[in-house]
């Protein structure tokens, strides 16, 4: 069987033209599917792409991220186009105005192929509304069986606009769902441990939560920060101080998963991600020596067997809130990973709004300032 | 403390999404993807059984079931999974036909597990989890939640039935009068209360819940508005009803009920707007909520005690001083109990006050000031006294005083002055002259402390306990080196002291130092220090003491010495050397301290530490040290171990409806009795309440041997704890549940091991109680069968299923030496069953004694009646097996004499085979019983020579006539020369200690010559004979006996 990543060619300019070359030339090298990553710092005229992208007569998908990574690199502008050796399917489900009972006939009808996939790769748009119950209904869809990756697209200034590349044009607010003839192998990690609590969540609604300890949530958390740090939210703006000390949702396996608190509003904490009542969360801090290990042991789940070539092919859904908090140290994260990876494996993703993976015991999860890679098991 | 969180919050939230709706199947599917997100599901599935009229495509089979047909759950993908696995379809027919196993694990694939449980009348919920089973805890606490959703289920599937019954007999009036009594059925059975309102919210129907919940009869309430019940009025419920129309289902609103006396209620409502004809009418469920409220409350107080351990427990890290740790408690203490004022008072006899050492005000309150003072301890002395007495906490309150506190007239005074509405005197840190009092101050309004709180208090209690008793030593340190600085000057200190001059002899010392050492000053003086030694510290000790006192001045360090009456003791010793004025050493001054009772203080503190308060028993700290030390010891010896995990059945029950008390003194008892079951080296811990855990270390070296130890140790427990116990003259009877993991078994942890004796526990708790599961499912399976073999042998003598077959023993020409008896079991149902499969369990068991006498008197009387026909011409020796139990019992020599006597047989005609074990076990009580033996005229041999560790001094000591040469080493003489050379060592061995030889299991003619190239000349084995059941043997007797045969040819 041909490789499924057939060709990829990296455009550092990010203009429309540099994107028109790469994809002309992935498919003069034959590709019969496309997997575009594109900046949003790339501010090419929506109107334009959407035009292009409907006139092109191979199915494509892909995003626009904040960043773009590329090996070792991370870009700000820019396109990474993968040609695919095979026509992957797409299925394109518009979130805004709908139901789960809609999302649900839509993907019925549109992805009658998911059955036979052997892995799914899912974009959706991060600033949308209905994340958290889009993947309960696709895992209730999929079941458990399929690993599923992928990342949110969308911008840095947190405004909803168009970000998800598909045949029909660039949308806002919907999800793609690709199923991949290749199984995967998932690795997660985010290098963050607790600094306070456990505490239980009383009281919340979707990514809100209003207390804690049945307390307002914002004066624990900031009682906690400001007793065991030397930050103040007198300060600073309050993400300034808050990007450094996310919470971690304890599960009854012990595994953590990370909430980013981006705002505080009448005493109550907002998050990325949903965040459920008497779940219970610790205020967790971290620091660049963690979060970098934490690179170095994302690769850890996969097939150990090095004649497996697992790895030579990585996607990689990496937090944009952990690229802003390293800064200059981000590229050492990448090298980190890189130095787990066969030598010459291909390495590409995004800075994302939110990651995607299916959990190791099935449901998939949303989330947040964590590294998620995902090795196509090519043989 | 986290886990307990953890549980209740899990416990809390499924409980929450297990709430009423009107419709069942948005009920169900609720729950499930609330315990697939809470338990790190795979998948949840509900297999109904039950379906409303409307949604049923057919009629029901003819048990009212329509299993597996209809389902729902996530993923729905999955749905269908029963169908393609027959064995979980079967399990779940299986639970929802034993309506009284709640719950049930099924696995049948590694790292895939589907719990099962049963929602009475409903269905089956199955939880499928990847990779690890749920933790027994959590399957705990989810058992009343699902009870609960079990009859909110049911009540759903009413309210369905009865709007599709509604709805129909609008039909035809026949109908009509069918839905409308079976309208009335539902409603009078239903347990959840349910009312319909007209459009004005005047009720028109009440159900019989309904009137038990709200105390009104239904005459009474019919026509009554809505709001004379719940303070919800009917614009807000129909708001809640319409606003979520689309899916059916009302919204569900927290509002208060009041019952016909008043009396104010948490409840929860379900709404629901109806259409009858023109009339609008309003369904509405109610449930009572106060069990969930209260279960909040617990959560908060939990959550406000955790912080307080957190906060003491850094106190008493960062704080040495006693007046700060007080303060600090004082305060944690106030805000965690949320009282008015909270104050630690010490109370001392011996001065007769009571001083306040700490006081917290709750910043909260007005009008409450402060009262820290001394008073008198006349003020409080009816109470002081009775907790001085008691060690007992007490409360009062202002219109019930303790009657303790009755004579403190003044003391009341005070209390009514200081507006005290409730008190709490709780006290701690007991003294000969007095205690401390942690007193708490109600004043906004009377208060009576709860059970959590007094169990709060203790565990504080017991940490500052702990911490002062630091403090205080740390303290006594500091004040010995400060007397050590002043013991230049001033001699006569309480410390003991000597001077000695430059050449170490002694000339002077204080009383301390007589008091201490036991050697008056007369007896020492002129001496050296050296009359003190004990011996305990070697050449180089004293040489770094010389130099540290040569480089520094001084030394201190602990030291032990010598009293007069020889006992030694430590003492904490600090030398200083005195210097002239020209800096030469003159003197050198040495005080110290007896640290005998300091090493004491220690050891009883970490026996705090390590051990149970209760039971004596090791604590859960002592129980991982040790479990861990097992563990990896087993894994070195390659030796299994096994950890039994112990809960007494009903003990909560009994614990609460008996008091304490009598649940402290039952678990004393059963600690001891459990103790009494286990060898020395095995440990016997308590994890709290009735958890008993107990580590068989190095069992066996495999694994169906180790666990039937096991099994047998647990049987032997479960008999000892379920005797009566006599509890405050009363007598009262008990069962324990046994979950039993063998270790090692992979590379699991100790909390791993821990988890599956849990586990295992939890399994025979849901048999039933009373009885022993083993976590690994195979060995269950071998331990029940050796079981069932174990029952069976006991009825084997009865039965007549014991025989001897005798295989003869040849010289070199073939010729009948003798036989050995040898045992078959004739099983009715298993066939013959060789000794190798069922001795070592009857000497596990014991009932190798009664078979070994059984052995005796079969094969004597066998003799006899040989002797009598005169078959044994030729003398044959008949070899019996004697087993290390039988022949070490005391009376093992008068039994054989009497069983020759009864059978009037020669003594010399027997030859009793022993084993080295039997002789090394105890080497001196072997010899004299064959020395008292074979001045009898019984001869013995030795067995399986070669296998065990006999000494050869050993046996030279022994009255032997005969070493047999194990079949192990006989097998390959002729290809292994290992075997060969130890053959040859045994013959030549033998020889020399002018022993008979006889070699074992000889198949090959290469074999028996060998044997006699190497000079063994008596045989046994298939190469001659096998054994022969009596009839053919004494056949073979006959032949050689008539001259038919002369010698055995090879078979």
């Amino acid at each position: 069987m041909n490789k499924l990543i057939a060709s990829t060619s990296c455009d550092r300019e990010g203009t429309f033209q540099g994107l028109k070359v790469a994809i002309e030339s992935a498919m003069e090298q034959g590709a019969k599917s496309l997997f575009i990553l594109s900046c949003d710092g790339n501010e090419m005229p929506v109107e334009q792409l959407n035009d292009y992208f409907q006139h092109l007569d191979i199915p494509v998908f892909g995003g626009l991220f904040p960043q773009i990574i590329s090996g070792t690199d991370n870009l700000e502008r820019g396109h990474i186009v993968c040609g695919l050796g095979q026509a992957l399917p797409v299925g394109t489900i518009s979130l805004a105005n709908g139901s789960p009972a809609r999302w649900r006939e839509t993907l019925e009808s549109q992805c009658p192929w998911l059955a036979n996939s052997k892995s799914v790769i899912t974009l959706i748009d991060g600033l949308s509304q209905h994340i958290d119950p889009f993947f309960e209904l696709l895992y209730d869809h999929i079941g458990p069986d399929k690993p599923v990756v992928g990342g949110g697209a969308g911008s840095l200034t947190l405004k909803q606009k168009p970000c998800l590349i598909t045949n029909q044009g660039v949308l806002t607010d919907a999800a793609l769902v690709i199923g991949l003839p290749l199984g995967a192998d998932i690795g997660i990690a985010h290098g963050w441990h607790q600094m306070a609590g456990p505490f239980l969540v009383t009281k919340s609604e979707g990514n809100t939560i209003h207390t804690l300890n049945y307390e307002p949530a914002f004066k624990v958390y900031r009682e906690s920060i400001e007793s065991g740090s030397d930050k103040r939210f007198a300060d600073a703006e309050f993400f300034t101080v808050a990007k450094s000390f996310p919470f971690g949702l304890e599960n009854l396996d012990q595994e953590i998963l990370i909430r980013d608190p981006i705002t505080e509003e009448n005493g109550s904490l907002v998050c990325v991600g949903s965040i459920p009542e008497h779940a219970m969360v610790y205020i967790m801090q971290g620091d660049e020596e963690t979060l970098l290990n934490a690179a170095q042991e994302v690769t850890k789940s996969f097939s150990s067997d090095p004649a497996s070539g697992i790895g030579a092919n990585t996607l990689i859904f990496d937090c944009i809130s952990r690229g802003l908090y390293l800064g200059d140290q981000f590229n050492k994260e990448l090298e980190n990973i890189c130095s787990t990876l066969p030598k010459d494996a291909l390495l590409i993703g995004a800075l994302t709004l939110g990651e995607i993976a299916s959990s190791p015991w099935g449901p998939i999860q949303f989330l947040n300032k964590t590294i998620v890679l995902s090795a196509l098991q090519e043989q | 403390m986290k886990r307990a969180m953890m549980l209740m919050s899990i416990q809390h939230e499924l409980g929450m999404s297990a709430g009423l709706e009107l419709e069942l199947k948005p009920m169900l599917k609720k729950f499930i993807e609330t315990c697939i997100r809470r338990l790190n599901l795979c998948s949840g599935h509900v297999y109904l059984m039950t379906l409303a009229p409307h949604e049923r495509p057919r009629e029901a089979d003819a048990a009212g079931r329509t299993m597996a047909n209809h389902y729902l759950g996530i993923p729905s993908q999955q749905s269908s999974a029963t169908q393609h696995h027959p064995a979980l379809a079967a399990a779940i027919e299986a639970i929802y036909l034993s309506p009284d196993t709640p719950h049930r694990l099924f696995s049948d694939a590694p790292q895939q597990f589907y719990h099962l449980f049963t929602i009475k009348a409903i269905g089956v919920l199955v939880l499928e989890r990847k990779n690890s089973q749920l933790d027994p805890e959590i399957v705990k606490a989810m058992l009343p939640v699902i009870e609960q959703l079990g009859i909110n289920c049911r009540a759903a599937y009413e309210h369905e039935t009865m709007l599709y019954e509604t709805q129909k007999r609008q039909s035809t009036q026949k109908a009509l009068h069918a839905s409308e009594t079976r309208f009335r059925t539902l409603l009078d059975n239903l347990i959840d209360s349910i009312i319909t309102t007209d459009s004005d919210g005047y009720i028109e129907s009440f159900n019989p819940a309904a009137s038990a919940l709200f105390g009104y009869s239904e005459r009474e309430i019919i026509g009554s508005n809505i709001n004379v019940i719940t303070d919800c009025d009917l614009p807000r419920l129909s708001a809640g009803s319409s606003a979520t129309s689309a899916d059916g289902n009302g919204k569900r609103t927290e509002a208060e009920g009041i019952r016909k006396g008043g009396q104010r209620f948490p409840i929860e409502i379900s709404t629901k707007a109806m259409s009858i004809g023109t009339q609008q009418l309003y369904s509405i469920i109610i449930q009572d909520i106060s069990e969930r409220k209260e279960t909040e409350q617990i959560l908060k107080t939990q959550l406000r005690f955790a912080k307080a351990f957190t906060g003491i427990a850094e106190l008493l890290v960062q704080e040495d001083s006693a007046t700060e740790i007080m303060d600090g408690v004082s305060t944690i203490v106030g805000e965690a109990l949320e009282t008015d004022r909270a104050l630690i008072y010490d109370i001392d006899f011996s001065d007769q006050y009571v001083v306040c050492l700490s006081e917290w005000i709750n910043p909260d309150t007005h009008n409450v000031y402060s009262t820290k003072a001394t008073y008198p301890l006349n003020m409080f002395r009816g109470g002081c006294e009775h907790i001085r007495q008691t060690k007992h906490w007490l409360e009062s309150h202002a219109n019930l005083i303790n009657p303790h506190l009755l004579e403190d007239q003044s003391g009341r005074m005070l209390h009514h002055q200081m507006g005290i509405k409730s008190l709490l005197w709780y006290p701690f840190q007991f003294s000969p002259t007095g205690y401390h009092l942690m007193v708490f101050h109600q004043v906004r309004h009377q208060r009576h402390w709860q059970h959590q709180e007094i169990d709060f208090l203790n565990a504080v209690v017991q940490h500052v306990n702990m911490a002062l008793k630091k403090t205080i030593l740390l303290n006594e340190r500091d004040k010995a080196l400060a007397d050590l600085r002043l013991a230049a000057t001033a001699f006569d200190a309480q410390e003991a002291m000597f001077v000695t001059d430059n050449n170490a002899t002694i000339q002077r010392v204080n009383k301390a130092f007589s008091t201490i050492t036991g050697y008056s000053e007369q007896e020492v003086l002129g001496k050296t220090p050296r009359i003190l030694k004990s011996g305990k510290h070697d050449e180089h000790f004293y040489q770094t003491m010389w130099q540290t006192l040569e480089q520094q001045g001084y030394w201190r360090g602990e030291v032990w010495n010598r009293r007069k009456n020889g006992e030694i003791y430590p003492e904490w010793q600090t030398i200083t050397s005195v210097k002239n004025q020209q800096g030469e050493i003159t003197h050198y001054i040495s005080s110290f301290q007896d640290m005998t009772e300091r090493k004491k203080t220690e050891a009883h503190i970490e026996r705090l530490a390590y051990y149970d308060n209760l039971t004596g028993l090791p604590n859960r700290t002592l129980l991982l040290d040790r479990l861990k030390h097992e563990l990896a010891l087993s894994k070195r010896n390659k030796k299994y171990g096994a950890v039994l995990f112990l809960d007494l059945d009903r003990f909560k029950t009994i614990n609460d409806s008996l008091g304490h008390s009598i649940g402290d003194a039952l678990l004393r008892q059963v600690a001891q009795r459990i103790q009494k079951q286990v060898r020395g080296a095995d440990t016997v811990a308590r994890l709290g309440g009735d958890e008993f855990v107990i580590v068989l270390a190095e069992l066996n070296n495999d694994t169906e041997d180790a666990g039937f130890s096991a099994q047998i140790v647990a049987d032997k427990i479960r008999a000892a704890l379920c005797l009566p116990y006599h509890l405050h003259d009363h007598e009262y009877q008990f069962t324990p549940s046994i979950g039993i993991a063998l270790f090692p078994e992979n590379n699991e942890t100790v909390d791993d091991v821990l988890k599956h004796a849990d586990s295992a526990m939890y399994q025979a708790k849901s048999h039933g109680g009373n009885s022993i599961r083993f976590y690994m499912p195979d060995m269950q399976i071998a331990a029940d069968e050796r079981l069932a073999l174990e029952k069976d042998l006991r009825q084997a003598i009865t039965n007549n299923e014991l025989i001897l077959h005798y295989q003869p023993q040849v010289d070199r020409q073939g010729q009948i030496i003798g036989a050995e008896a040898l045992i078959r079991w004739q099983h009715p149902e298993r066939g013959t069953i060789c000794p190798n499969a069922f001795i070592p369990m009857a000497e596990e068991t014991g009932q190798v004694i009664e078979i070994g006498a059984w052995v005796m008197q079969e094969a004597f009387e066998q003799i006899k009646a040989w002797n009598t026909s005169g078959l044994c011409r030729l003398n044959p020796s008949f070899a019996i097996n004697v087993s290390p139990r039988q022949f070490h019992q005391s009376d093992f020599v008068q039994q054989v004499t009497r069983l020759i006597a009864a059978a009037q047989i020669s003594p010399s005609a027997l030859k009793l085979e022993i084993t080295e074990n039997i002789v090394m076990k105890d080497v001196e009580d072997t010899t004299q019983k064959m020395e008292e033996l074979r001045q009898l005229g019984v001869v013995f041999s030795i067995d399986d020579f070669g296998t065990g560790y006999s000494s050869l001094a050993y046996l030279k000591q022994l009255p032997l006539s005969q070493i047999k040469i194990d079949r192990s080493f006989v097998k390959d003489i002729t290809n292994d020369p290992n075997d060969a050379t130890i053959v040859e060592t045994i013959i030549s061995m033998a020889r020399h200690m002018k022993l008979d030889v006889l070699a074992e299991g000889v198949e090959t003619s290469g074999q028996l010559s060998f044997l006699k190239q190497q000079g063994c000349y008596s045989y046994q084995g298939y190469y001659f004979s096998k054994p022969l059941p009596a009839g053919e043997f004494e056949q073979l007797l006959r032949e050689i006996n008539d001259g038919e045969k002369s010698s055995l040819e090879p078979a």
